[in-house]
């Protein structure tokens, strides 16, 4: 008991300070992606066949390159035209723009669950497009890809650790410096893996409530 | 000249990372399936402890970043003397993680069945074993192949995270050579089409062999 | 009144309407009857703008709809000029009218407060209004997902009165329903008569468009091949495929 105090008070903070970081940068991460998201879909609705041929192109991209590949390209290639941003942006901006591919296709399905005779009827209802889509297409859309989009927000999540490559301060990014700090084989790596487990719970949880809470009988 | 001799260096140099980062994905694949398909023993096993185990290996394996269990196996192996160096980490990770992402594929395969078809195989009177083979195999097969190229994909995207666990690989090659030349995104442009080349490549076989398995009906959709 | 002429459209190289030429009446209760794929729903489907035409002309009261007046060639009128223009028309559809996240009070509110601007509380007293007059005043606050289908065709029949339309477009209302539910939905129809809107019916229900209509017109291959008056169309009718129509359909 007093040895895993003792533990507690020296490396504790240094957990506690890598799991803020990475449930920040998830959390950032994703409300951006969310909003890019919208915006590719957004893109795809407008822009007719050359609109929705672009999206397509750029979803088949990220969907087929590994995250780690832009992550890199940003981090070391932004500086060499003058971008000198800090590495967790630049990996946030990646996370951002590889997940926002995915939840674009989300909203995408999301958007086609929603029956064409609603539009006609809001039509003949006299709806603008505008508050077709605020009170007929948004509502649905949000709580028909609540499912995958929870399921997106948790590998984002999983995939901040790779932004320990470019030293960002998260939780993989502590373990690797506290194994090397204590020598201690692996057990940094167990207990972090046991804090990632825990967030991937409470983000399943949260989308969980949000579901229930925002459908409708 | 010396740019052209560059050029066509580098390219072989991410050629030949790119046939590693292949290579890694097919021998994990291979190995993570055959894990897979024991792994279905407990996942539908008589006994709910064998189930448990099953699905806390599955949750542990899905709800834990890749990085941080190849860094567990890289720091672990030295830990427990066997000594045996980063691509041996790298496949044991990899068939960790990809076998419990395809058990969950066959499982999902074998729930997909429709009930009349588990009636109608029965009803055949088969010994187990022929049963198995002939019907059941072929079934799970078809209701699981799509998902199962998924993983095929994500298993090339998974052997770039093994870059960080230092083993050589298209990723790694990629890094060695930015941090030399500087030529950010050309390399990394470059290393990008290599995977483009290879996931999408993988993602087309599929669809070719799942139209072939499956004439007349397509089972599911590509995610 | 609603008066149209010539008018004409195809999918593609599909030609559905070949020259419709129809004059409704003040008042005037109109049933389309005819073949699947006769072109009726796309008739009516275009009297509300919900598909463009390529040619002829549909006037409401003597204002042209949906195209504007004059020039050569032919402009579809502004995006607002066609939303009020279809304030006019209330269509119900065969079904998944509702909208299913909102209650049957708010789907019928919703086009007096956002298309009307009537406040919240003057559009939520009309579409309490409108849905007693149903016979769904119990109903308020259920959601679609809770209503028997014909419940929610009648709460549709509430949300296109709302926008005090001059004249009801009803698509095969009672099509999908379970027979038990078809007896509820045209209750409220024929209590709408007396009201004095104009009504165009596209349906299979042939009993009941005798009983409602003051005329009945059989589209046949994008064309009206025969109106009249319902006895003398169902009982006596001269075309020979709506003959053929008529025996397959008893």
């Amino acid at each position: 008991m007093l040895k895993f105090q003792r533990w507690l008070e020296v490396y504790g903070a240094g957990y506690v300070d890598g799991l803020a970081w990475t449930a920040v940068v998830a959390l950032v991460s994703a409300a951006v992606a969310v909003g890019w998201g919208g915006a590719l879909l957004g893109v795809r609705l407008v822009g007719g066949r050359p609109g929705a041929r672009a999206v397509d192109a750029y979803v088949q991209l990220f969907r087929n390159v590994p995250v780690l590949v832009p992550i890199y390209i940003i981090y070391f290639g932004f500086p060499l035209v003058g971008l000198a941003w800090p590495a967790v942006v630049c990996g946030g901006l990646a996370l951002v723009l590889q997940n926002g591919a995915y939840i674009s296709e989300i909203f995408r399905g999301a958007h086609k669950a929603i029956d064409r005779v609603q539009f006609d009827s809001a039509k003949s209802i006299g709806l603008s497009a505008w508050h077709t889509f605020r009170k007929v297409t948004l509502p649905q859309v949000i709580v028909y890809s609540l499912p995958a989009l929870g399921n997106q927000v948790v590998l984002l999540l999983k995939d901040t650790s790779l932004l320990s490559a470019i030293a960002v301060g998260e939780l993989t990014m502590r373990a690797k410096l506290l194994t090397e700090q204590t020598g201690a084989a692996y057990e940094a790596f167990v207990v972090v893996a046991a804090l990632y487990l825990a967030l991937v719970a409470v983000f399943e949880v949260g989308f969980g409530l949000a579901g229930r809470a925002l459908r409708w009988p | 000249m010396t740019s052209w001799a560059m050029l066509e260096s580098t390219v072989t140099l991410l050629a030949r990372g790119a046939l590693v980062s292949l290579w890694l994905a097919l021998a994990s694949l291979a190995t993570g399936t055959g894990l897979a398909v024991l792994l279905m023993a407990p996942a539908f096993s008589r006994f709910g402890l064998a189930r448990r185990a099953y699905r806390l290996f599955v949750w542990i394996v899905r709800g834990t970043p890749v990085l941080v269990q190849a860094l567990l196996v890289f720091y672990a192996l030295p830990a427990l003397d066997l000594r045996s160096g980063p691509y041996v980490a790298g496949v044991i990770v990899l068939t960790l993680y990809l076998g419990a992402l395809i058990a969950e594929v066959i499982r999902g395969g074998v729930l997909a069945i429709p009930r009349q078809q588990w009636d109608s195989a029965r009803s055949l009177g088969l010994p187990p074993g022929a049963l198995l083979r002939r019907v059941v195999a072929p079934l799970v097969i078809r209701y699981s192949l799509p998902a199962y190229v998924n993983v095929c994909v994500m298993a090339v995207k998974a052997s770039s995270v093994l870059s960080i666990i230092s083993v050589w690989e298209l990723t790694f090659a990629a890094r060695e050579i930015i941090e030399r030349t500087l030529a950010v995104f050309s390399v990394l442009g470059l290393a990008a089409a290599f995977y483009f080349a290879m996931c999408f490549g993988i993602d087309r076989l599929g669809r070719h062999v799942e139209r072939r398995l499956t004439p007349g009906d397509f089972a599911g959709e590509r995610t | 009144m609603i008066e149209v002429r010539g008018l004409r459209k195809s999918f593609g190289d599909v030609p559905v309407l070949r020259g419709i030429d129809l004059a409704v009446g003040d008042g005037e209760v109109v049933s389309l009857i005819g073949r699947s794929g006769c072109g009726k729903t796309t008739l009516l489907r275009c009297l509300n703008f919900l598909e463009e035409y390529d040619a002829g002309e549909i006037r409401l009261d003597g204002r042209l709809l949906w195209y504007r007046e004059g020039g050569s060639a032919r402009r579809p009128a502004r995006e607002a000029e066609a939303r009020r223009m279809r304030q006019r028309m209330g269509v119900v559809f065969q079904q998944y009218n509702l909208f299913p996240h909102m209650t049957a009070l708010d789907n019928v509110a919703l086009g007096p407060r956002f298309s009307q601007g009537l406040s919240r509380e003057e559009a939520e007293g009309l579409g309490q209004r409108l849905l007693q007059r149903v016979g769904l005043g119990q109903k308020m606050r259920a959601y679609p997902g809770q209503l028997s289908g014909g419940q929610q065709q009648r709460v549709a029949i509430a949300r296109a009165l709302a926008m005090r339309p001059k004249v009801l477009l009803l698509d095969e209302i009672t099509s999908a329903l379970d027979p038990e539910l078809v007896g509820e939905v045209e209750d409220v129809i024929r209590s709408l008569l007396s009201e004095g809107i104009m009504m165009v019916v596209v349906t299979h229900a042939l009993a009941f468009a005798r009983e409602i209509s003051h005329r009945i017109a059989y589209v046949s291959d994008g064309r009206i091949a025969e109106i009249g008056l319902p006895g003398a169309v169902l009982d006596a009718p001269s075309d020979p495929t709506l003959k053929d129509f008529l025996r397959r359909m008893r």
